[in-house]
């Protein structure tokens, strides 16, 4: 067991240094919070709405993420997988799971770095008026579990897809099922086609539908299940495919 | 089997593990859940708890949803579940007292026609009807009904809940006797067009409405509300007056200057207590009150089709912090009262009874003529009309002891004859409880809901339910009341709007003042040359220098003049350009020098290494 967290850290760490020590992670972070600002502030009518709240900040992370993070989550395993360097690192299979969750862990801190970046808009708002702090801090949580969740899906694909693009795209695509799912225009046709019973389960299982109810600042246990649990079936999936793709000697 | 087909398999069956743990959790642990919400929105509360345990006999709850109509609208899918789990709640916390069942009707049924004759309304949407609603029954058969859980109340669910039941265990609601001279605000509020607070009253109480020619105040009223009450004849005020004394609870609502009432062409602008100010001790000064600093936004003129905001003292809005925080009307209370156009309350002398401040204005408020008042000036004449000393007003009290009647001599002439139901005088007078407040206008729609949503947006109809709730009796549920998400504002941009707009009256003011002064003195000037001319005859072409200068100063006036308007924003519009700049720009730029750092660093690295 050991052995395995150790090819975890390693894992993380060469990601990590993929990241930051090259410019993808800071031009990932610089124009993904350029837009949500700008969404926030433009978009979201910041000042006009006239309350001391974050609510037209944290209405856009679900759209942006699903964008922006496959950006940087498309690269995690379709390169090694076209190059073979795959083979390199993986002769133990019970170490594959190490390896998805290194490579998963390094992309979401990515993502949790431009979550944090966005401190300044809690500083405004504080300093506009009296917001309800912890409503705001468990929304942000919930936001970096809602990071998770797309970044899960976005390894999964990136380990199905030969290419970056057809990761990209298929992220993109699977990442807007689950968003919408809750939304009417799929409700109704799955309602319409599956019975009531289904539809509810279709919003039941929607990263939006969990994302809002946070956003009021309650904290629900099912909510956080569901995002963990989301989680880790896309990476239980992303081991599944990865070990698939290896070629048997 | 082949690496492909296991590989499939195995993900399908992760992916239903997913979907099936999810659903069990979702079950199984609705109710896990930490509310870290300013209000505690959505925790079933103590004051619940209270009610719970009161029940002596079990209640029957019916949970009416048409799952199938609602799982098409998302939001009143997740109300549902709320609503479920909140009824779950509850029937795990009465201890048997409360039981639960949930029907689903399906359309044309029989049973469809059983929860609308119970009372429920559904509601239609090009087809089959979504019913969603709760109907219980008590031991003794009666059905009382909640015909429609609409997603906008989702604030006041538990309140909405935790009052059936306890209507459902003491079905009599109290009565309120209502003698209104406030237009819109009459009749027993169960018309469609009745005010808000009207309407909401009539839920939870008897509204028996009187004329002002009354004959009797019904025997079973429990509580006498008076809003901007019509004078009445000495026999009427006795009357009143005995109410108090035996039964001791009412809530008066007095105004120096009705605005609803003068802006309808009603004639009664204002309302005092008459006699009534002996008993109670309090009286109401004939001024309405101008409060700079709780003025209400309104929408004023700025000439040439455009619209300022500007603060109106005359329209109050009274925050929590100039509330009583202990007294249960206003304790509970999350968002501000907005008063229009109220009066200071005056208290005299008196041991036996204690009369608290429920509401008050801020210190820095003064006294404008209600004769004026009762016509709407705009703001920037009564800032101009406001007349000191500055001070804090009381705009509402409680009164609580046992009163005295006024009437030492006994009853004033004409109440035998006329009205033989009217008993002795009262002789053991109880302790009475009353609300006075110093404004009707406040229970007018116009004051606290907003128009595209129908929904309040100040404390108003709460504070008047807490107030009648207290007064008849039911200081639990009061508690529940005002859980309504409580709206921040971004106070420090309406405090630099408050004082920017100060400013700008001032100069205004004063570059008026000159510019009038400027024109008066063209005009003169202007006129003795033209009479000039009519008396010389003589063609004069040349422009008079003196003339040519005022006109020059009265154009810098005029634009100067412009330029305050201006810049009333453009402080405010400063800071948001600011912030806007800040957090759209600040970290991505943090970002992006570190990137450029970092890619520095490394081709250094990579030079030194060859």
């Amino acid at each position: 067991m050991n052995g395995a967290v150790d090819v975890l850290i390693a894992t993380l760490l060469r990601e990590l240094r993929a990241y930051f020590l090259t410019p993808l992670a800071y031009i990932f972070i610089a124009i993904f919070l350029v837009s949500l600002g700008a969404f926030t502030f433009e978009i979201g009518g910041f000042f006009d709405r006239g309350r001391a709240d974050l609510a037209s900040f944290f209405l856009f992370h679900p759209w942006l993420y699903l964008v922006f993070l496959p950006a940087i989550g498309m690269r995690l395993w379709s390169e090694e997988i076209r190059s073979g360097g795959i083979e390199l690192v993986m002769t133990l299979p019970g170490r594959i799971w190490a390896i998805v969750a290194g490579k998963f862990l390094a992309a979401w801190t990515v993502a949790a770095v431009a979550l944090a970046l966005t401190f300044p808009m809690w500083l405004s708002v504080s300093w506009l008026g009296a917001p309800d702090h912890a409503a705001i801090a468990l929304s942000y949580v919930m936001s970096l579990l809602l990071a998770g969740g797309y970044l899960a899906i976005v390894s999964a694909m990136s380990a199905l897809g030969s290419s970056q693009v057809v990761a990209f795209v298929l992220s993109v695509a699977v990442g807007f099922l689950f968003t919408v799912a809750g939304l009417p225009l799929v409700q109704a046709g799955v309602v319409g086609v599956l019975g009531p019973a289904i539809g509810e389960i279709a919003s039941s299982l929607s990263l939006l539908a969990h994302f809002d109810a946070a956003q009021r600042g309650v904290l629900e246990l099912r909510s956080v299940f569901f995002y963990l649990s989301f989680i880790v079936m896309w990476l239980a999936l992303t081991t599944l495919w990865v070990d698939m793709r290896r070629e048997k000697p | 089997m082949t690496r492909r087909t296991y590989t499939l398999i195995a993900s399908l069956l992760i992916v239903l593990l997913f979907a099936a743990a999810n659903v069990a959790v979702s079950r199984w642990f609705s109710g896990a859940r930490a509310d870290f919400t300013g209000n505690k929105l959505y925790t079933l509360s103590a004051s619940a708890d209270r009610v719970l345990r009161r029940l002596v006999e079990p209640v029957q709850l019916e949970f009416v949803y048409s799952r199938s109509v609602g799982a098409q609208f998302p939001n009143i899918q997740s109300h549902a579940t709320r609503v479920r789990e909140l009824l779950r709640e509850i029937e795990a916390r009465a201890d048997g007292k409360v039981i639960l069942r949930e029907t689903n009707p399906t359309p044309f049924s029989d049973e469809e026609d059983r929860v609308a004759l119970a009372g429920l309304t559904p509601v239609n949407e090009d087809g089959d009807p979504l019913f969603f609603g709760v109907i219980g029954r008590n031991t003794v058969d009666d059905v009382i009904v909640i015909p429609f859980l609409s997603p906008d109340r989702d604030a006041f669910l538990e309140y909405d809940l935790m009052r059936l039941i306890a209507q459902l265990d003491d079905p009599s609601p109290p009565v309120i006797a209502l003698l209104s001279g406030l237009p819109g605000f009459d009749g027993d509020g169960r018309t469609e067009g009745s005010a808000f607070i009207l309407r909401e009253m009539s839920r939870f109480f008897q509204v028996r409405p009187l004329t002002p020619d009354f004959d009797e105040i019904p025997a079973d009223t429990d509580i006498l509300m008076l809003v901007n009450p019509p004078p009445l004849d000495e026999a009427r005020q006795y009357q009143i007056e005995q109410f108090l004394l035996s039964k001791g609870r009412a809530l008066i609502a007095l105004d120096p200057a009705s605005r609803i009432a003068s802006a309808t062409g009603s004639r009664q602008t204002s309302s005092s207590l008459g006699t009534l100010s002996e008993t109670l001790h309090v009286s109401l000064a004939a001024i309405a009150v101008a409060d700079p600093v709780l003025a209400l936004p309104v929408e004023v003129d700025a000439g040439g089709g455009r619209t300022n905001v500007v603060g109106q003292p005359l329209f109050i809005a009274v925050p929590r912090a100039l509330m009583a925080t202990e007294d249960p009307v206003t304790g509970d209370l999350s968002r501000p009262i907005n008063l229009g156009v109220a009066g200071a309350l005056e208290a005299s002398d008196t041991e036996r009874l204690s009369i608290e401040t429920l509401l008050e204005s801020s210190a820095e408020a003064m006294s404008f003529p209600a004769d004026l008042a009762v016509y709407g000036p705009d703001p920037r004449t009564v800032f101009d009309g406001m007349q000191g000393p500055a001070g804090a007003r009381t705009l509402a009290v409680r009164i609580s002891g046992p009163l005295q009647s006024a009437y030492v001599g006994g009853p004033p002439p004409g109440v035998s004859e006329n009205r033989p139901s009217s008993g002795p005088p009262v002789q053991e007078p109880v302790d009475a409880n009353v609300v006075v407040i110093a404004d009707s206008d406040f229970l007018a729609d116009g004051f606290h809901i907003d128009p595209s949503s129908g929904d309040p947006v100040a404390d108003n109809a709460a504070f008047v339910l807490n107030a009648l709730d207290n007064l008849a009796g039911g200081a639990a549920l009061s508690e529940l009341r005002s859980r309504a998400p409580a709206l921040r504002p971004m106070s420090r941009i309406e405090e630099m709007r408050r004082e920017a707009e100060t400013r700008m009256f001032e100069e205004q003011r004063a570059l008026e003042a000159q510019l009038a002064e400027f024109e008066g003195r063209l005009e003169q000037l202007e006129g003795d040359r033209r009479a000039a001319l009519l008396t010389e005859r003589s063609a004069r072409q040349a422009n008079d220098p003196d003339i040519e200068r005022l006109r020059e100063q009265i154009l810098a006036t005029r634009s100067q003049l412009r330029e305050v308007e201006r810049s009333y924003r453009s402080e405010i519009e400063g800071v948001e350009s600011m912030l806007v700049v800040l957090n759209v720009w600040g970290m991505p730029l943090v970002a992006a020098i570190a990137g450029l750092g970092v890619f520095i660093w490394r081709s250094r690295r990579r030079a030194a290494a060859r």
